[in-house]
């Protein structure tokens, strides 16, 4: 085996397992609260949003 | 939108092992060592790595966020899901590809995936003890899936073909009937580890072989792993190898099929995600499983193992050949050959499961939601339908032709369709825009912005060039095949019936989710009661107007067309005479032209019907349909007799024409009766309605 061989296997195998793993860890582990933002802010506007919608069938009533 | 009770995953990491099984399949484990050996090991891992990034990656998410967008609206099979997505009547009928598509690959995948147990289960009992002869295992499995001579395998019934056979399919349907999260979620969850177990079990057989005969000290584990990875395997440069257009689009090829997108599994699968679930992270992961098993345990067993035992020309072949010859004949000459045979045959029989039972799920998703089928009767006519697919196969099991055409037209051309289709529905039509925040919501990691760009203009160029490439290389040979195989003919006509049923059942689903829908928007009864009444005479005026489409439909286009047909059916007829082909030919023909001709005067019969105010549209549609049915199979056998009978550049356009004859006026005369039809015949049935209340009230 060459030496770039060497270099292709570990960077192909080594590369697809730490992906993996990561994205394994990112799964199994707890969520990071700044990635979460997105979520948050859309369930809050969409309460709001809901909220709303309430409100104006109130008053169609 | 469906009224079936929700279904949706119990855990994040049960959707991302169900989504890893349906992508890990033979592929992983035999295909993709196989082209790397094939393009001198290294340098295909650029190519691969680099349609990962362009094609894969993107197509994964994008198939994921149309899902998930698709499911919190209702609907998880394509033909619903695209209906939400892209507002135009055709959208749904693009789905049938997502529902062909898998259900067609199921019908032989499950096929291999018997072969896969039955042999587990010969190395078990010790009944793969064949020597080191290798014809002896080419023979074997020859024998096994009966190559050489169609139905062979049918000649002894209890026989271990047929009975592994009947164990998988019993298998698949069982777990499909237990439902998402009780049948394929939990099967996955045990599923998945344990093919992992078998997998690095057998790798570390492999990484452990050393150099097992001394005579041959260059046949070892080490130059094993260089006929894999090494950059310059061959004589030419680096350069030289990428310079091979084949090797980029076999390496986009491979992306492309290893990692299920464009099956409308994905779209499927993410449609029971709940609507603030993270799926930027879960579609991640379930790419990177794939991406694991294929390249960090697949690249890793198969080649070293196969050159260590027999040399540089022993490490290339086919997926089959791979599998089936060239690894049993290693692991006979192995240490412990006979565990690490039953675990690698075990393995591949996992791999190939979870991929069958994810091909079931998006059918009985649209068997549930479109023609209101409990899951039961769902699976039960897919259980039927799909056993008949695989007889056919098995039946014509002849060089495994059944199999390799449907392989090619469904396994591989209509892939590439839905694949086109779902980036321009992504990218131009629901909009990245919109993709970026579905993909956005609730996600636990965040996608690069650079995607939407990605998927908009570089996945599609990319697609269209492998696809073009492909198919000038290889679908005019295959058109050939139309008149020298009476099995590629048989699978073809079996095919062109399939859409057909499907199709026809899009039309009744689409019908049943306007009728939900309209029922949704309709307004309350007391409405409906305060209305103000009308008189006889706004009725009669209303009914004695039928719309002006259907008129000139049937002035323009249905009477020319039954014309044009009876005038084509007369020539094939004609020509069949002349040639002298057969009675049974003649008589076929014969039957063709009554059937023109007593289907013209019954259409005519009801369009006039219709026209006098009978509300007989539906009747007149469900005989289009079933014309429409009837027509796509009759245009096939019509063609094949053509091509046959007739030199191809002469075959072909007619065959080409004959299928137009039959299909465009019927698509034409749909669209353009139904909209007007539909509102005339609301207004009509509206009015009568209000009379009767008059009347009682």
């Amino acid at each position: 085996m060459s030496f770039d061989g060497w270099i292709v296997m570990l960077l192909s195998v080594g590369g697809t397992t730490a992906f993996f793993f990561w994205c394994i860890r990112r799964v199994l582990g707890p969520p990071d609260s700044t990635d979460k933002i997105h979520g948050v802010l859309d369930t809050e506007l969409e309460i709001e949003e809901e909220e709303r919608k309430r409100r104006r069938e109130g008053r169609g009533n | 939108m469906s009224k079936q009770s929700p279904e949706n995953w119990s855990s994040k990491i049960g959707v991302i092992l169900a989504v890893t099984g349906s992508a890990v399949g033979l592929g992983n484990f035999l295909r993709f060592p196989g082209l790397a050996a094939k393009y001198d090991g290294g340098a295909f891992m650029i190519p691969y790595f680099i349609a990962l990034l362009l094609i894969g990656l993107p197509l994964a998410w994008a198939e994921w966020a149309m899902g998930r967008y698709g499911g919190t609206r209702g609907f998880h099979s394509a033909p619903g899901i695209f209906r939400v997505l892209w507002k135009n009547p055709a959208a749904p009928y693009l789905g049938v590809l997502g529902l062909i598509v898998p259900v067609v690959i199921y019908m032989y995948y499950v096929f291999i995936e018997s072969w896969c147990l039955g042999y587990a289960w010969h190395y078990l009992t010790g009944a793969l003890d064949l020597g080191r002869d290798p014809e002896a295992y080419k023979t074997f499995f020859g024998n096994y899936v009966g190559i050489g001579a169609d139905a062979s395998i049918f000649s002894n019934i209890f026989g271990a073909p047929l009975i592994f056979l009947v164990i998988c399919i019993a298998l698949n349907f069982i777990l499909i009937n237990r439902g998402l999260t009780r049948g394929i979620e939990l099967f996955c969850l045990w599923a998945m580890p344990a093919l992992a177990v078998c997998a690095v079990l057998v790798l570390i057989r492999v990484l452990t072989l050393g150099t097992p005969d001394p005579s041959k000290p260059e046949l070892n584990v080490l130059n094993g792993l260089g006929q894999m990875w090494n950059l310059d395997a061959g004589n030419k440069s680096l350069w030289e190898q990428l310079a091979n257009g084949k090797m980029w689009m076999e390496a986009a090829g491979q992306i492309f099929f290893s990692l299920s997108v464009g099956f409308g599994v994905i779209i499927t699968y993410a449609s029971y995600m709940r609507r603030n679930d993270d799926i930027a992270l879960s579609s991640t992961t379930a790419v990177a499983g794939n991406e694991f098993f294929e390249v960090s345990l697949g690249g890793m067993i198969t080649v070293p193992a196969a050159f260590v035992f027999l040399g540089a020309a022993g490490a290339v072949g086919g997926t089959f050949a791979l599998g089936f010859n060239t690894l049993p004949l290693v692991f006979e000459q192995m240490l412990f050959g006979r565990v690490i045979g039953f675990l690698w045959f075990f393995l591949l029989f996992l791999a190939a499961i979870t991929s069958s039972i994810s091909m079931l799920q998006p059918a009985v998703a649209f068997l549930q939601e479109g023609l209101g089928l409990n899951r039961g009767r769902a699976v039960a006519l897919l259980c039927g339908v799909g056993t008949l697919g695989t007889l056919l196969i098995v039946w014509f099991s002849k060089d495994l032709a059944a199999m390799d055409t449907l392989d090619f037209w469904v396994g591989t051309f209509c892939i590439y369709i839905l694949a086109c289709a779902q980036t321009f529905i992504f990218g131009w039509i629901f909009g990245t825009k919109r993709g970026l925040e579905e993909l956005d919501r609730g996600a636990d990691i965040r996608i690069p912005r650079l995607f939407a760009f990605v998927i908009k203009y570089i996945s599609p160029v990319y697609l269209l060039i492998v696809f073009v490439a492909w198919a000038w290389q290889d679908v005019g040979s295959r058109l050939d095949d139309f008149s020298e195989s009476a099995a590629v003919r048989w699978s073809l006509l079996f095919l062109a019936v399939a859409v057909s049923l499907f199709i026809f059942c899009i039309r009744f689903a689409v019908r049943h989710w306007d009728r939900q829908e309209e029922q949704a928007r309709r307004p309350s009864d007391r409405e409906v009661v305060i209305r103000p009444t009308v008189n006889n005479e706004a009725l009669d005026r209303l009914v004695s107007n039928p719309p002006q489409s259907l008129l000139s439909a049937n002035r323009w286009i249905l009477t020319p067309f039954y014309l044009v047909c009876a005038s084509v059916a007369l020539i094939w007829f004609a020509a069949m005479i002349f040639i002298g082909e057969s009675p049974l030919l003649s008589a076929l023909a014969i039957f063709g032209v009554g059937f023109f001709v007593v289907s013209f005067f019954i259409l005519h019969f009801l369009v006039n019907k219709m026209m006098a105010g009978a509300n007989w549209s539906r009747i007149v549609f469900i005989v289009l349909d079933v014309w429409g049915l009837l027509g796509v199979p009759a245009s096939l056998f019509y063609g094949f007799v053509a091509i046959r009978m007739l030199p191809t550049s002469v075959g072909l356009p007619l065959f080409l024409l004959s299928a137009a004859t039959f299909l465009i006026p019927i698509v034409r005369l749909h669209f353009l009766c139904r909209q007007d039809t539909g509102n005339w015949f609301t207004r009509v049935r509206l009015l009568r309605e209000s009379q009767i209340m008059d009347t009682t009230s």
